[in-house]
C-alpha cells in the first residue's frame, strides 16, 4: 500500500518510527518542539514523545552538536537538527574535528551515531547567509556520511538507515522539497547508504545530480525527449558513500555526463563526481568533455531574479546537455 | 606555383617515405632534376622536380611517410607566396617539427592546399604532424577497428573528432574518397561504393580506382615474416633482470608494411575455411622425370599443378569470382598468380590466361617472373590481375599448411611436400607417392562442397598427368 | 599568575578532617602513586623526546599532577571523564596502565589507541575516559552529552567530569556548554585547570578578570576555587562537587590553581616567563607538599614513600621497554576505524 505524503512528512515519519523502535533515537535542536522546526518537519513529535526526547535546545550550534555527539559516544542515537545549513559553520569544530574522527582517534574503542539532520539549500529567498549548499565540505572529511534525499520516498528511506547507522551521517534536506509530494510505502522499509537511483533511464547523455536538482533535471530530460535526446538521470542519494559503480555504468552506455548541483560549481562535489568519472574505465568512453552545471561563484542574492540566475535551471540543463551532444 | 608532391610508384603504393630532400628550400631546381629520394613499398628511388622554379617550402622533413600525392612542397618564383593553409596537414602522418619556407609568414590569400583539401580544418589550431583532437571515445572505436583517425573530418563543437564521427566513417568506409578518386570515377563511369580503399582509414585513391578498372589485386602470401632489417637505435633503457629487453625497435616500413597490411585485412576480413586433400602424385612424377630426362630447362611439379589450377578455375566460374564492394563479381580469365619469396617480402607474379598456355610456356613464364620477382626488376603488370593464386611449400618440406587469400581473391590453393606412402593395390603393396592440396577459400563465395569440387578436378588431373599435356 | 592563586597557601594541613579514615588513606596512598606515575611518565616523555624517539609532539604538565589525582580519586570508576591534551596525568588517574599510554606515544600497534591517536588523543572509552582533544572547548560540549544520556538513562550515581586549561575558559563552546549543562541541569563538573598559562600567554592578558570562577555565576552554576598544588585540598573540594553535581542540582566549576613547570609543548624556549619564576613554583611542587603532610602525620614513612615512588619509576621503565618492544601499526588495519 503507498500514499501520498510531502518531503517533510517523510521525515517526520521516519523519524518518528525510528523513535518508537529505539528507545535511545532523540531529538534536539533550535525550536524543533512547540514550533516544530523552522520549517515544520517536526510537527506533532512533541505531542508524541513529550519533552525529554524532543528538546529544544539553545541558540548554541557548538553545545548541542557537541551533546549529540557525546551522547552517541556512550550509547544514545541522537537526532541533532541545524536550523539552516548555513549554520554548520557555528559547529564546524564538532562536525569536523570531532565527530567523524573520535572513533579513529581513539583506536576504534566508540561510535558516533548521530545523525545532524539540516535544510539546505536555496530558492526561498532567503539570501546569502540561509540559502548555501555545503555538502562538499562535509563530504571532504572521512568519518563523515553525507546523505541527500530528493524525493519522500527517499527522504524517508534514507534518514531511517541513517538514525540506525553507527556513523555520524549528515542528512541534508532540501529546503524546496518540504512541500513537495510523492509516493511512500506504508509499510515499514529503508534504504541503503551508498546506492544511487537511476530516476530516468536515457541512452544519450547522463546527468548526475542529486538533492533538488533531480526534479529540475527530470524535467529538462522531458524537454529534451521531446527533440529526441534521450537523458538518464541518476540521483546518487549520498555524496559518502558515493556509488561509484552506477555512476560508471550509466556514463560508459551514454558515453556523456553532465554533473549537475545546486551548489557553487567551484570547487563542488561535481569536480569529485567529475574525476571518478575521468579516472575510471567511464573515460574510454566518453565521447565529449565531463561537463559541471552549478550555481555562480557568488552568494546567493535576495532580488529572486538574481537568485535565479545564480543556481541551474531547467533551461542551463538543457542548454549544457544539447551543448554535449 | 607548382606543387611537390609524393609521388605513386606502383599501383598499390599507398604511402611513401622521404628518406631525404636533395634540394634546400630557396634552391633553384630544374625540371625532372632528382629533387628527393623516396621509398615505397618496394624500392627507394629518387624522384624528380615536377617543375622548374625556387624550391619555396617543404611541407614535411626527412623521414616523414605521407600518402601519394600528398603535397610535400612548393616550386615557384622567387617573390610568390605559398598558400596561406600549408599548415593543414592533416594528412601528413609524420614529419614532425616546423615547416620550412622560403618566405615570411605566409599572406591572408585563402588558397586551398591542393589536393589535401578534403576534409580540410581551417589551418589555425592543427599543427603539421599533430595528432587530431579527438574523444576518448571516437579513439576507442577508432582503435577497435583498426583504422586511423587522421582522415576522419571533426564534428565537435571544438573541432574534435567524435565517436559519431567514427561511426560513420566506418559506415561509409568504401565511399570515402580523395577528390582525384572522385573526378577518375565520375570520368570513367566506376560506382565508388563498389572499390574498398587502399589510402588512410579506408580513403579510396586514385589508384583504388584505375585498380577497379583493370580488376587488379596482387599480393598474396603465406610464408613467414622476413623482418626488415634497418634498425634504429632504441630510445628505451633496456631493463635487466627477468623483463624481456628491448633488442632493437624497427619501423614497420616498405614490402613488409604492404604485406603484414594485406594479410591483416584477408585474415581478419574474410571467413576463411580450410580444406586439405590427398592427391597422388606417383603417376605425374615418374611422367615428369621422363619429360625432364634431356631437358636442360625442367618441368617443376608446380608448373603441373599450376597447370591443373589454370584448368579447373577456367572451367569452374566460382573460382574466378570475387566481392567487391557489395557484388560478387567474376571475372572471364583464369590468371593465375603464385607466390614468390624474396627478401624482405611475397610477391605474387601472375601468369596471365594460364588456361591457354602449354605446360611448357606456363614453366618457362613461371621460372622468368619467379627470377623477375627476385631480382626486383618485375614490373606492376606482371604481378596484378590475378584471379586465383597457389602457394607450394613442398620444397621447405611443409606437410600441410593454412594459406591467407589473396584478396580480393576467393581462394588460394596451396600444395604441402610430397611423401612415401605404402598403400595395396589389387591386393598388392605399392609404394606412391603422396602431397595434400590444402585450399583456403572465401566462405561467402563458395561452400564446402564448391571448393571439394574444385580440388577434385585439380587432383583429377595431377593424378591423369597426361591430361595437363594436351 | 593570578591574584586569586595567591590567596592559597600550600599548607596542606587545612581543612583536613581528623582523626583520618582508613579509606582515606588508602587514596592518599593511591594519589602518591598516580602523581609519581604521571611525574615520572612526562619525564620520561620528555627525555625520549628530546632522543628524537617521540613522532609529533607532546604537552606536558609537569607540575600539575595533583590537579588531576585529587580530582578523579574524588570520582568513581562509572564516571565519564573528558581530559585535555595535556591530560597524561588525567589519564593515569583515570586508571590507564602506562604501559600502553607509553606505547600510544612511541606510536604502536599496542598503544591504547593502536597508534592512530597519539599524546593529544588518549583516550580509553572501556574506562570511560573520554580523553584527550586537541580542539579546545569541544570536550566541554561532549560531556554535556554524556550527561545528557546519563540523565536519559536515569544513571543516578554517574557524573561526568570535563578537565579544560584556563585558556579554553575563553573558548565558546566552553561557555556554551556551561549554560546547557546548567539549563538542563545536567550532572557536570566542570574542572578548571588554571596553570597561569595558555600556551605563552599569562591568564591576566587575556582575561579582564582573572578569577575564573565568577564565570560560572552567570549560568546558574556554583563555583569555588581551591589550591590545585594541593593534592587534598583538591580531593575534599572534588568530593563535595561530585556530591553537589550528583545530587541532580546541576552542574558545577572546580577551579584548581596551579602551574605548569614543563614548557607548553616540546617546542616551548620558555621565553614568556622568567627562571626565577619556573624555579620559585618548583618550591612549590605539589609532590614535594604531600610528602611533608604525609611523613609530617605520620601516615606513611619515607622509606615506605620512597619505596612507592621507585616502583612507579620501575613501571614506568617497564612501560617504555614494551612500548619499544612492541610493533608499528600495519598498514591492513589503517582504514579500520574510519567508519564503523
Amino acid at each position: 500500500m503507498m500514499k501520498e505524503i510531502t518531503y517533510a512528512q517523510a521525515i517526520n515519519d521516519a523519524m518518528c518510527e525510528e523513535m518508537i523502535r529505539d528507545e535511545t533515537v532523540f531529538f534536539m535542536g533550535e525550536d524543533i518542539a512547540e514550533y516544530c522546526g523552522a520549517f515544520g518537519v517536526s510537527r506533532g513529535m512533541l505531542e508524541k514523545f513529550g519533552k525529554d526526547r524532543i528538546m529544544n535546545t539553545p541558540i548554541s550550534e557548538q553545545a548541542f552538536v557537541g551533546a549529540g555527539i557525546g551522547a552517541a559516544m556512550v550509547g544514545m542515537r541522537p537526532i541533532v537538527e541545524l536550523m539552516f545549513s548555513d549554520f554548520m559553520c557555528v559547529c564546524f569544530d564538532e562536525l569536523v574535528n570531532e565527530a567523524p574522527k573520535m572513533r579513529f582517534m581513539f583506536g576504534g574503542k566508540v561510535k558516533v551515531p548521530m545523525v545532524m539532520r539540516t535544510p539546505s539549500g536555496g530558492g526561498t529567498g532567503a539570501a546569502a547567509q540561509h540559502s548555501q549548499s555545503l555538502e562538499a565540505c562535509l563530504a571532504h572529511f572521512p568519518g563523515l556520511k553525507v546523505v541527500i534525499p530528493s524525493t519522500p520516498y527517499d527522504a524517508k528511506g534514507l534518514l531511517k538507515t541513517a538514525i540506525r547507522d553507527d556513523n555520524p551521517v549528515m542528512f541534508l534536506e532540501q529546503k524546496t522539497l518540504y512541500r513537495t509530494k510523492g509516493m511512500v510505502p506504508e509499510e515499514e522499509y529503508t534504504i541503503p547508504l551508498g546506492v544511487a537511483d537511476v530516476k530516468r533511464s536515457g541512452t544519450d547523455c547522463s546527468i548526475i545530480t542529486y538533492g533538488r536538482m533531480v526534479q529540475m533535471s527530470l524535467e529538462a530530460a522531458e524537454l529534451l525527449m521531446e527533440e529526441g535526446i534521450n537523458v538518464e538521470v541518476v540521483d546518487i542519494r549520498s555524496l559518502v558513500p558515493l556509488d561509484h559503480k552506477t555512476m560508471i555504468e550509466s556514463v560508459r552506455k551514454t558515453r556523456h555526463v553532465l554533473i549537475v548541483h545546486e551548489a557553487v560549481q567551484f570547487g563542488g562535489f561535481g569536480g569529485e563526481i567529475a574525476g571518478q568519472i575521468a579516472d575510471s574505465e567511464a573515460f574510454y568512453y566518453l565521447d565529449a568533455p565531463i561537463r559541471r552545471l552549478g550555481a555562480l561563484s557568488c552568494p546567493i542574492p535576495f532580488n529572486p531574479n538574481l537568485e535565479k540566475a545564480v543556481f541551474p535551471t531547467v533551461e542551463k540543463i538543457v542548454a549544457q546537455v544539447k551543448s554535449l551532444l | 606555383m607548382i606543387e611537390v608532391f609524393m609521388p605513386k610508384a606502383g599501383m598499390d603504393m599507398k604511402e611513401g617515405m622521404l628518406i631525404r630532400w636533395l634540394k634546400n628550400v630557396g634552391d633553384h631546381v630544374e625540371l625532372n632534376e632528382p629533387i628527393m629520394e623516396i621509398e615505397t613499398d618496394k624500392i627507394n628511388m629518387e624522384a624528380e622536380s615536377p617543375g622548374t622554379g625556387i624550391l619555396l617550402a617543404k611541407l614535411i622533413e626527412d623521414g616523414a611517410t605521407v600518402p601519394v600525392l600528398q603535397t610535400i612542397g612548393y616550386i615557384g618564383a622567387p617573390d610568390e607566396k605559398i598558400p596561406q593553409k600549408i599548415q593543414d596537414m592533416s594528412e601528413i602522418t609524420g614529419g614532425h617539427g616546423a615547416i620550412q619556407t622560403a618566405v615570411a609568414p605566409m599572406a591572408a590569400d585563402g588558397a586551398e592546399a591542393g589536393n589535401t583539401a578534403d576534409g580540410a580544418t581551417d589551418g589555425n589550431t592543427v599543427a603539421a604532424g599533430a595528432p587530431p583532437a579527438a574523444t576518448p571515445y571516437a579513439k576507442k572505436l577508432a582503435k577497435d577497428a583498426g583504422i586511423a583517425l587522421d582522415f576522419i573530418p571533426p564534428s565537435g563543437p571544438d573541432r574534435e573528432i567524435r565517436g559519431r564521427d567514427v561511426l560513420a566513417a566506418l559506415e561509409k568506409y568504401p565511399r570515402e574518397a580523395t577528390p582525384l578518386a572522385r573526378k577518375y570515377a565520375e570520368v570513367d563511369g566506376v560506382n565508388l561504393d563498389h572499390i574498398s580503399g587502399s589510402g588512410f582509414g579506408g580513403k579510396i585513391q586514385k589508384g583504388d580506382v584505375l585498380a577497379a578498372e583493370t580488376n587488379t589485386g596482387s599480393f598474396a602470401a603465406t610464408t613467414s615474416a622476413d623482418i626488415a632489417d634497418s634498425t634504429v637505435p632504441s630510445s628505451v633503457p633496456e631493463i635487466q633482470g627477468n623483463r624481456r629487453s628491448v633488442e632493437n625497435r624497427r619501423p614497420i616500413q616498405g614490402m613488409r608494411k604492404v604485406v603484414g597490411e594485406r594479410m591483416f585485412s584477408s585474415y581478419s576480413q574474410i571467413p576463411t575455411v580450410m580444406q586439405s586433400m590427398r592427391v597422388n602424385l606417383t603417376e605425374l612424377l615418374e611422367l615428369r622425370e621422363k619429360i625432364n630426362k634431356n631437358r636442360e630447362k625442367r618441368i617443376s611439379v608446380n608448373d603441373f599443378v599450376l597447370k591443373a589450377t589454370a584448368i579447373a578455375v577456367k572451367e569452374l566460374a566460382h573460382c574466378r569470382t570475387s566481392i567487391i564492394g557489395k557484388e560478387y563479381v567474376t571475372y572471364k580469365e583464369a590468371n593465375i598468380g603464385f607466390a614468390v619469396s624474396v627478401e624482405n617480402g611475397l610477391f605474387v607474379p601472375v601468369i596471365h590466361n594460364a588456361d591457354q598456355l602449354s605446360l611448357l610456356q606456363i614453366s618457362e613464364r613461371a621460372a622468368e617472373l619467379a627470377e623477375r620477382a627476385r631480382t626486383g626488376a618485375i614490373l606492376p603488370d606482371e604481378y596484378s590481375g590475378g584471379t586465383f593464386s597457389v602457394s607450394n611449400m613442398g620444397m621447405f618440406d611443409v606437410y600441410e599448411f593454412t594459406p591467407i587469400i589473396n584478396q580480393p581473391e576467393c581462394a588460394l590453393l596451396g600444395i604441402g611436400g610430397i611423401h612415401d606412402e605404402l598403400a595395396l593395390k589389387d591386393g598388392e603393396l605399392v609404394s606412391r607417392k603422396i602431397a595434400l592440396l590444402c585450399m583456403s577459400y572465401d566462405h561467402r563465395i563458395m561452400d564446402g562442397v564448391g571448393a571439394a569440387t574444385f580440388k577434385i578436378r585439380v587432383k583429377e588431373l595431377l593424378q591423369n598427368p597426361m591430361e595437363l599435356l594436351l | 599568575m593570578s591574584g586569586k592563586n595567591s590567596d592559597h597557601t600550600s599548607d596542606v594541613t587545612k581543612n583536613i578532617e581528623e582523626p583520618i579514615s582508613k579509606e582515606l588513606k588508602m587514596i592518599m596512598w593511591q594519589m602518591w602513586i598516580d602523581m609519581h606515575l604521571a611525574r615520572y611518565f612526562e619525564e620520561r616523555v620528555q627525555w625520549l623526546f628530546s632522543k628524537g624517539l617521540v613522532h609529533g609532539t607532546t604537552h606536558l604538565g609537569i607540575g600539575e599532577e595533583a590537579t588531576a589525582a585529587g580530582t578523579i580519586a574524588a570520582m568513581k570508576s562509572q564516571d565519564y571523564v573528558f581530559g585535555t591534551h595535556r591530560g597524561h596525568s588525567q589519564a593515569i588517574a583515570k586508571g590507564i596502565d602506562v604501559k600502553y599510554m607509553m606505547a600510544e606515544i612511541l606510536a604502536r600497534k599496542t598503544g591504547v589507541c593502536k597508534g592512530k591517536g597519539g599524546s593529544m588523543h588518549i583516550a580509553d572509552p572501556d574506562i570511560h575516559y573520554f580523553g584527550a582533544d586537541g580542539v579546545l572547548g569541544a570536550s566541554a560540549v561532549m560531556c554535556v552529552g554524556t550527561a545528557l544520556a546519563t540523565r536519559k538513562r536515569k544513571e543516578e550515581d554517574r557524573i561526568s567530569v570535563v578537565f579544560f586549561g584556563d585558556g579554553t575558559s575563553n573558548e565558546g563552546a566552553t561557555w556554551e556548554a556551561m549554560n546547557l549543562a546548567a539549563v538542563w541541569e545536567l550532572p557536570v563538573l566542570f574542572v578548571c585547570v588554571n596553570n597561569t598559562y595558555g600556551m605563552s600567554t599569562p591568564i591576566k592578558d587575556v582575561m579582564k578578570d582573572t578569577d575564573i570562577a565568577k564565570r560560572a555565576y552567570p549560568f546558574g552554576m556554583p563555583a569555588k576555587t581551591v589550591d590545585g598544588n594541593n593534592v587534598l585540598e583538591v580531593y575534599h573540594a572534588s568530593v563535595e562537587a561530585r556530591e553537589y553535581v550528583a545530587s541532580g542540582k546541576g552542574p558545577m566549576l572546580l577551579v584548581e590553581n596551579t602551574y605548569r613547570i614543563s614548557g607548553h609543548s616540546k617546542s616551548d624556549g620558555n621565553l614568556y616567563r622568567t627562571k626565577e619564576e619556573i624555579e620559585s613554583w618548583k618550591e612549590k611542587c605539589p609532590i614535594k607538599a604531600f610528602r611533608k603532610y604525609l611523613v609530617e602525620n605520620e601516615l606513611f614513612t619515607e622509606e615506605e614513600l620512597d619505596k612507592a615512588a621507585k616502583t612507579a619509576a620501575d613501571e614506568i621503565e617497564q612501560a617504555e621497554e614494551f612500548a619499544k618492544a612492541s610493533p608499528e601499526p600495519s598498514f591492513d588495519d589503517l582504514m579500520n576505524d574510519v567508519y564503523a
